[in-house]
């Protein structure tokens, strides 16, 4: 037999904690039926006893306003789990009984988990558990998912209700004079099919609230008869009981769990000065808030790129004059350890194919184009896979709410709300995670312009390039720095231009809403949780976008190793060379005649990392420095190729993970079109425009 | 929301840092706000205490869970000051 058990719980209750700690490694993600919500299933067994537990969206309410609700509720009335399990959180009792209320409202086979027991006993906070499970007609479980502690009397407790050992019954809370006005939609209910499989009496008293699902739901059955008496019905209870519906439901909720958490909750000695007071104290300071915010984003960031390619550290101990220590630093970044694999493992299987006598181009195709092209949807991996540990750690702590109250303000000018700007700023290390990122944002027009702007900010590997163009042709540190910062300044421009532009013409003057954000108490984010978030999301992205960057990749050096003639030796002679010139007179109109530059950006489609390298290939200078300044660039043809190669096209992980997050095929064309022409455009002015200086 | 001005009220966004509140009116535009405001324990009746309010979102605490709310919505919420937060 098998037991399908549903988590639900508020926000930052521990709830995917409790999950991951389940279910360890037997888990698997996905996506919810037609959704770009994130979807968690996974197994145990107790006892012979396969559980199969799914992981509902964390949700404040099942008041269907947002997609996540409505996600959570679909679940719960349409595949009737065995068991819900509603994780509350001992530290905020009150805000997180709202959603166990509203769950046992709704379902009768439910248990009551209280995480983060160990928190709460620091406290001072003691919960009566056998008085909340009396009041709330449910099983009690008091756990902390972290320690692991209590997860063994939770899953027998809910195995017990599934088997039906344990009886809870449905909470029926007093809503004054509600019901009155309910019981007449009710018995209209029963004519429209569209609400069949909720409870009447419930879906009766949550049509009165104003339930924007189920009244999409009964407008496209063409209930009509039910909606007019419902806009009635609504009427005449605000004017009647002196309120609006939904103030009373919410009021009686609240007025109810008050009285639960008086009873059941004792404080004993004297709190001590809360660390989040403290922190909040600096993080939500107008001018120190920002300027630590700053410093800490600032930081991740340079520890992100330093664990992944060296940089900056490489340079700096470089020009300390400590050479060997900076070279071993590279090699044993992230990059440089995949890299050298990499080439190992294209060395050894071109060595056995040759040996067994396979024929040369099969020998290439193999070790330079299939295992090069492995190579390349790896090398995506360790800055994604560190920027979204970043991300995990930022969030997990509750650093992350405080940036987006900080950030609000600002973010709002360019038509975001401040949610949006801390996966923007990560995008400096990596746009994929900063797209991927952008599903935290609540509407629809708001994570469509977040991820069509993403996009246009410098990540790692442009600013690799960057920096190789800088000290190719200046060797003025100032000049470099100036040129450096020009480049990023751009980007920030172009964001927020183009951020006005979209909400004008595309999203018909959308305009960021109002914020209201949970400030979570601060606390030590788990190893554990996040080293599981980061892995999921990057293994969930390589299968959803590994097979494109691959077959991406072995296309581009097909068209490198192959030309008219068959299979070529110098790359001047191929298909992509072809291509190259063909592409000329749009780069010439940039100032850019060379063919080689124009066969740089095809490579860069596939990682920005491709541009340099190509560089490399085609001058035959084993140097990227000496390669790049062989080409023998002007200061205007410099900036144009930078500014060109900084906004065009993002590279084929990002649009993978855009279209992930969009799943339309014509947005994506939108972003590729878009970039392609401000890209040309902004490297047409400024050749033209520097070159009357120069 | 002048014309409903109530003697010894105040807007949730002008309260001062520091201060307990409780809420009289929540007259938050837009359904989906409104009630995420009341789900979230802002309703008439509730205590809260303003923990910051400068420049952005006026943060606010009740039992120990901290909220920020947007200064338009905040300026929409009509509150009575009872008293302040000792340390």
């Amino acid at each position: 037999m098998e037991v399908v058990a549903a988590l639900a719980g508020a926000p930052n209750v521990g709830k995917s904690t409790l999950f991951n700690m389940l279910v360890g490694e037997r888990r698997h993600v996905g996506n919810w039926p037609g959704k770009t919500v994130e979807k968690y299933e996974g197994e145990l067994e107790h006892h012979g006893v396969k559980i199969r537990i799914v992981d509902l969206p964390g949700t404040y309410s099942l008041g269907a306003i947002s997609e996540e609700e409505v996600i959570a509720r679909e679940y719960i009335v349409r595949e009737k789990p065995d068991v819900v399990v509603v994780v509350v959180s001992a530290i905020e009792l009150e805000r997180t009984l709202y959603l166990a209320v509203q769950v046992l409202e709704l379902y009768d086979r439910v248990v009551v988990a209280v995480n983060k027991m160990d928190a709460a006993r620091k406290r001072g906070i003691h919960i009566n558990e056998s008085k909340l499970s009396k009041l709330l007609g449910a099983p009690v479980v008091p756990i902390s998912a972290i320690n692991k502690e209590g997860l063994h009397r939770l899953v027998e407790t809910v195995l017990d209700v599934a088997q039906g050992k344990i009886h809870a019954s449905k909470l029926r809370l007093d809503y004054d004079g509600l019901p009155y006005y309910a019981r007449s939609l009710e018995r209209m209910l029963v004519g429209c099919s569209s609400l069949k499989g909720y409870p009447p009496e419930w879906a009766a008293m949550r049509l009165l609230e104003g339930d924007p699902a189920m009244e999409r739901a009964l407008r496209e059955e063409g209930c009509t008869a039910l909606l007019d008496a419902l806009e009635e019905a609504r009427r005449r209870a605000e004017k009647e009981l002196g309120a609006p519906p939904e103030l009373i439901a919410v009021s009686a909720r609240y007025e109810f769990i008050e009285k639960v958490v008086s009873s059941v909750v004792e404080k004993s000695g004297v709190a001590k000065p809360e660390f989040t007071e403290s922190l909040d104290h600096v993080l939500l300071h107008p001018t120190l808030g920002p300027i630590v915010s700053a410093l800490i984003i600032f930081t991740m960031l340079l520890v992100i790129f330093t664990i992944n390619t060296g940089f900056p550290l490489n340079i700096l101990l470089d020009a300390a004059g400590l050479h060997g220590l900076a070279s071993l630093l590279e090699e044993s970044s992230l990059a440089g350890l995949l890299g050298a694999a990499f080439q190992a493992i294209s060395d050894a299987i071109a060595a056995w194919l040759a040996s067994l006598g396979t024929p040369s181009f099969i020998v290439e195709l193999v070790a330079d184009g299939v295992v090069t092209g492995v190579g390349s949807v790896l090398s995506f991996l360790p800055l994604i896979f560190l920027v979204f540990i970043a991300f995990s750690v930022l969030e997990d702590s509750g650093i992350m709410a405080r940036f987006a109250v900080l950030g609000h303000g600002f973010a709002e000018k360019i038509g975001l709300t401040g949610k949006a700007l801390l996966p923007m700023l990560l995008g400096l290390g990596c746009n994929v995670p900063a797209v991927l990122g952008t599903r935290i944002l609540e509407s629809d027009e708001e994570k469509l312009l977040a991820s069509l702007l993403a996009p246009l900010i410098p990540c790692q590997a442009r600013l690799v390039v960057i920096l190789v163009f800088a000290s190719a042709f200046f060797s003025n540190p100032v000049l470099q720095a100036l040129l450096v910062a020009s480049i990023y300044l751009y980007a920030g421009l172009l964001v927020v231009v183009l951020s006005l532009v979209f909400r004008r013409l595309l999203l018909g003057g959308y305009q960021p809403p109002e914020i209201i954000i949970e400030l979570p108490p601060y606390h030590k984010p788990s190893l554990r949780v996040v080293w599981w978030y980061a892995w999921d999301h990057t293994v969930h992205f390589l299968k959803k976008a590994g097979t494109l960057i691959l077959v991406l990749s072995i296309i581009v050096w097909l068209l490198t190793a192959y030309g008219p003639a068959g299979p070529v030796a110098n790359v001047e002679e191929s298909y992509a060379a072809l291509l190259g010139h063909l592409l000329t007179p749009v780069t010439a109109a940039m100032g850019l005649p060379d063919w080689r530059i124009a066969l740089a950006f095809e490579a860069g489609f596939v990682a920005k990392e491709g541009l340099v390298e190509t560089i490399v290939l085609v001058t035959g200078i084993g140097d990227p420095v000496s390669a790049v300044r062989s080409l023998g660039l002007t200061v205007p043809q410099v900036v144009s190729f930078l500014i060109a190669m900084s906004t065009y096209t993002p590279c084929v992980a990002t649009l993978a993970a855009f279209y992930e997050e969009n799943r339309r095929l014509r947005y994506v064309a939108f972003l590729v079109g878009y970039e392609l022409a401000v890209a040309f455009f902004s490297a047409v002015l400024a050749y033209h425009v520097l070159s009357i200086f120069f | 929301m002048p014309e409903e001005y109530m003697e010894g009220l105040v807007t949730l966004s002008s309260a001062p840092p520091g201060s307990i509140v409780r809420v009289v009116r929540v007259d938050v535009r837009g359904r989906g706000p409104y009630r995420r405001l009341l789900e979230l324990g802002v309703y008439p009746g509730a205590t809260l205490r303003v923990v910051s309010n400068s420049l952005g979102p006026v943060i606010v605490e009740k039992n120990g869970a901290r909220l920020a709310i947007g200064r338009r919505h905040a300026s929409r919420i009509l509150v009575e000051v009872l008293g302040y937060w000792a340390k």
